[in-house]
């Protein structure tokens, strides 16, 4: 019996052994990404965990306040995306949740990723910096762009006006647009210019007429260089109080909205995009270069091919991509847009009133910040590097970010790639692939190398990437200057967010008058200004 | 056969003497029902108590509650240099005012003009549907009013259109976007608060009335000297309840309405807080801000209390 017993217990012990070492075997990594798949063991995770040999345990939080619980419940995630807010990283930093990584341990895990990426930006991954460390990957943006003005060609043409190239044009052309009847109604129903204040974004530079800043060179939400070769805030600058100052003249001439205040960026029905679609108002500047393209998909073009019979009639005239996809977004008046139908124009930068050139904000190219959970050794750390520089410059990998071949994109018999046209109507088709859990839920590396672009390919896809993103990305743009998180920024959270959005609103409405712009800066100042600037300094003498 | 009521039932004077075991075995099932209730309060309302301490600290998620460091009075010195909080005070106070002038006496009038509704079914209908909106959620109301609301496309424009005024941007000028806080919560909640004054009138003895109308009294004349009198207890409970919440001037509300336009103006406490507590992980502080809040509250209860006390009501305790 005592012999038995001693075996059994012997080959429990070689069991226990045996199970420790396979489940060794296997690192298992807690992962919040953007995007959760909907359920547990899709096509995706367990294409992740095979590609990668790994276990991979999927946190799910659909907003900030889901993401505070799971961070306060003490079991932190092993990678963290946190989105493009270089501000919320160190707000995790400053809670403890992160952990730092060295720029060794990136060249190491991330070989390729790093050389692509110091290849377009010397400086790249030096954005992920706080206190001096760095805390996050920077995923890199193959696609950011301006935000372009884009104006109403049909409207240009009925009033018999040029495409503006100065802010005396420009202001011309939005009287007219208010009360010149553009759209022929023979009622004063329209206005030249609205705004998405409506909306919660953490894309607050989008927000309140970006491209009216541009003509000045500069955008609230950014910081920029004066000319003492100091670093000044956008809000606080000469140029936006020359752009105020215009704004505020337009909206008392009744050439804005008065809703621009209430006006959705871009979901609702009366978005701006809906209003400009709709012949609300003739001019917009809010969103991306996918946006626009002519394809009856991006979020302007297919709002515009709802207003318009031609082009509903043009995108169902045929099934030939070449055809479909034929057109390309025009900067000036265009006979082959013309002979569709009604048109936009993404038009160039006005001068302004001292014959200086405007430009337009660039949404930089840090896509997101892949962050690291505090609980997270060395070696977890090391393999998601490895993961995600395998999911940027492997193109099989990359591909993985689709899902299977044959549902969202299919195989043409030369081999190239071309999305699926009946994707949106089998069962596995969700916007966001969050059923096959692919997509940003497990592939967030998708958009960062400028040569996957087109992997995908097909004309729809050389349309918007080889055709249309260029265009964008050689108009005159400028950038924010600050690329680091100031602890000013975490004592002061609203001092370069809200009381910059309200701050603009009575501007413009004019519930404050512009000889208070002194006041008004020096609020700025003494809430939490003072001290932003100074550090904002302190960081660009480190960096000049 | 009254005294032989009162001896069965249990005598307040006595419960003191009989011991607490005799009466949970006797009255089991009547504190069967209360369990939940205690469970509740335990979990929701002592439990986190333990967490107030972080006001006092400088917490951080990962070194737990216990692990952050003591600071002191430090986020509460911050608070009142904070001149952003400052102004949402008195912007609570201010919106609370109001809502405590017009919304807390809606629910008595419901239940007053329902009360003289003699028609069963009908009165039924009308407190359901008056109760209805206090479980629709402020985030669809509040895109509700922003479509019905709007200058250009909304329903209330088009009326005042209709009879020839100009369009009012009423979310977007500080004193309309609260008199629209106002108007919506009144009709959010005046069916719901109704409920207890109903109960109330419910519980006033018909023989008042047969008194009353022997007396030669009107409907009007009844209101006056038998239904309120007889719910004067009830009203006093009800409004110091309510000045005991004179902080909280109904986030969701606020929330999910505010923009750019008026923010300055209607930016309440809890709405401040939620910005910089759970979007910017301000914990310490914004526990700090609601630490102070609920003293405010507190305080309020007790001085109503006391108050309604020396004006010969019963109050709360």
């Amino acid at each position: 019996m005592k012999k038995f017993l001693s075996l059994v217990l012997a080959m429990l012990l070689v069991l226990s052994m045996v199970g420790g070492a396979l489940a060794e075997e296997k690192m298992t990594i807690k992962w919040l990404a953007a995007l959760a798949p909907l359920e547990d063991d899709s096509w995706g995770e367990k294409a992740f965990e095979e590609t990668f040999g790994v276990d991979v345990q999927i946190k799910r939080a659909e907003s900030e306040d889901e993401r505070a619980v799971i961070y306060a419940s003490g079991d932190i995630p092993d990678y963290i995306n946190m989105g493009n807010s270089l501000n919320a990283v160190a707000n995790l930093v400053d809670q403890g949740i992160l952990r730092p990584v060295t720029l060794d341990m990136i060249k190491e895990n991330m070989p390729e990723y790093y050389a692509m990426c110091t290849a377009l930006d010397p400086d790249f991954f030096t954005y992920g910096m706080v206190d001096g460390e760095i805390y996050a990957v920077p995923r890199y943006s193959a696609t950011s762009a301006p935000l372009v003005g884009t104006i109403r060609a049909d409207w240009l043409r009925k009033l018999n006006l040029a495409v503006p190239t100065t802010v005396e044009e420009l202001t011309e052309a939005f009287t007219q647009f208010t009360f010149g009847d553009p759209d022929g109604n023979g009622v004063d129903d329209t206005y030249a210019l609205t705004a998405g204040g409506g909306s919660t974004t953490s894309d607050w530079q989008r927000i309140y007429f970006p491209s009216i800043f541009g003509i000045y060179n500069v955008n609230p939400y950014y910081w920029t260089e004066n000319e003492n070769g100091e670093l000044e805030f956008g809000f606080v600058s000469e140029g936006s109080r020359k752009a105020l100052t215009l704004l505020a003249d337009w909206y008392k001439k009744g050439l804005i909205d008065p809703e621009f205040v209430t006006t959705e960026l871009r979901t609702s029905g009366t978005d701006v995009a809906s209003k400009f679609c709709s012949g609300k108002v003739g001019y917009m500047d809010c969103l991306g270069f996918d946006d626009y393209e002519w394809d009856n998909d991006g979020h302007v073009s297919a709002k515009w091919v709802a207003n318009s019979p031609e082009w509903q009639a043009f995108f169902s005239s045929t099934t030939d991509t070449k055809v479909l996809y034929q057109y390309d977004t025009t900067s000036d008046f265009s006979e082959a847009l013309e002979a569709v139908g009604p048109y936009y124009i993404n038009m160039n930068p006005v001068k302004d009133e001292e014959g200086n050139t405007g430009s337009y904000p660039l949404e930089g190219n840090v896509g997101a910040y892949l962050c690291f959970g505090a609980t997270a050794d060395d070696a977890k750390v090391a393999k998601i590097m490895q993961i995600l520089n395998q999911e940027a410059t492997d193109e099989e990998t990359y591909m993985l970010h689709f899902g299977p071949e044959g549902i969202q994109y299919l195989k043409t018999e030369d081999g190239t790639r071309v999305f699926n046209p009946e994707y949106t109507n089998l069962p596995e088709y969700h916007p966001q692939g969050q059923i096959l859990g692919v997509g940003w839920c497990l592939y967030p590396m998708y958009f960062s190398n400028p040569d996957l672009l087109t992997a995908v390919a097909g004309d729809r896809y050389v349309q918007r990437y080889d055709r249309v993103l260029p265009m964008f990305r050689a108009f005159p743009s400028f950038d924010n200057k600050l690329k680091a998180s100031l602890p000013a920024a975490i004592e002061y959270p609203e001092a370069t967010t809200t009381f910059v959005s309200n701050n603009i609103v009575k501007l413009v409405r004019g519930d404050i008058s512009m000889d208070d712009w002194d006041k008004v800066v020096e609020d700025w100042m003494n809430n939490g200004g003072r001290e932003l600037t100074e550090q904002a300094n302190e960081w660009y003498a480190t960096v000049k | 056969m009254t005294a032989l009521r009162r001896k069965d039932r249990p005598n307040p004077a006595m419960l003191g003497k009989s011991s607490l075991r005799s009466r949970l075995i006797k009255y089991r099932w009547l504190y069967l029902f209360l369990v939940p209730a205690i469970i509740w309060y335990i979990i929701f309302a002592y439990g986190p108590i333990y967490g107030l301490q972080i006001a006092f600290k400088d917490f951080k998620i990962l070194k737990g509650i216990e692990g952050s460091a003591w600071v002191g009075m430090k986020h509460f010195n911050k608070m009142f240099a904070d001149r952003t909080f400052i102004r949402v005070m008195w912007n609570t106070v201010y919106i609370s005012l109001l809502k405590l002038v017009f919304i807390a006496p809606s629910g008595l009038v419901l239940a007053l003009l329902l009360n003289e509704v003699t028609h069963k079914f009908y009165r039924g209908l009308a407190s359901s549907i008056t109760m209805l909106p206090h479980f629709f959620s402020w985030v669809v109301i509040g895109s509700i009013l922003l479509e019905i609301l709007s200058p250009s496309t909304g329903m209330v424009n088009a009326i005042i259109r209709f009879f020839g005024g100009k369009p009012i941007y009423f979310l977007g000028e500080t004193n309309w976007f609260i008199f629209w806080v106002i108007l919506s919560d009144m009709w959010e909640s005046a069916g719901w608060n109704s409920i207890i004054f109903i109960a109330a009138i419910g519980a006033i003895s018909p023989d008042l009335y047969e008194a009353a109308q022997l007396d030669g009294a009107g409907r009007w004349k009844q209101l006056i000297h038998v239904t309120l009198p007889c719910i004067a207890g009830t009203i006093v409970v009800v409004m110091v309840l309510k000045v005991g919440s004179m902080m909280n001037a109904g986030f969701d509300q606020i929330y999910n309405m505010y923009n750019d336009a008026v923010m300055s103006d209607v930016d309440i406490i809890d709405t401040y807080v939620y910005r910089l507590g759970i979007q910017s992980s301000k914990y310490s502080y914004s526990t700090a801000v609601g630490l102070f809040k609920n003293v405010i509250n507190l305080a309020l209860v007790l001085l109503t209390n006391k108050f309604s006390k020396m004006i010969g009501q019963n109050g709360l305790f």
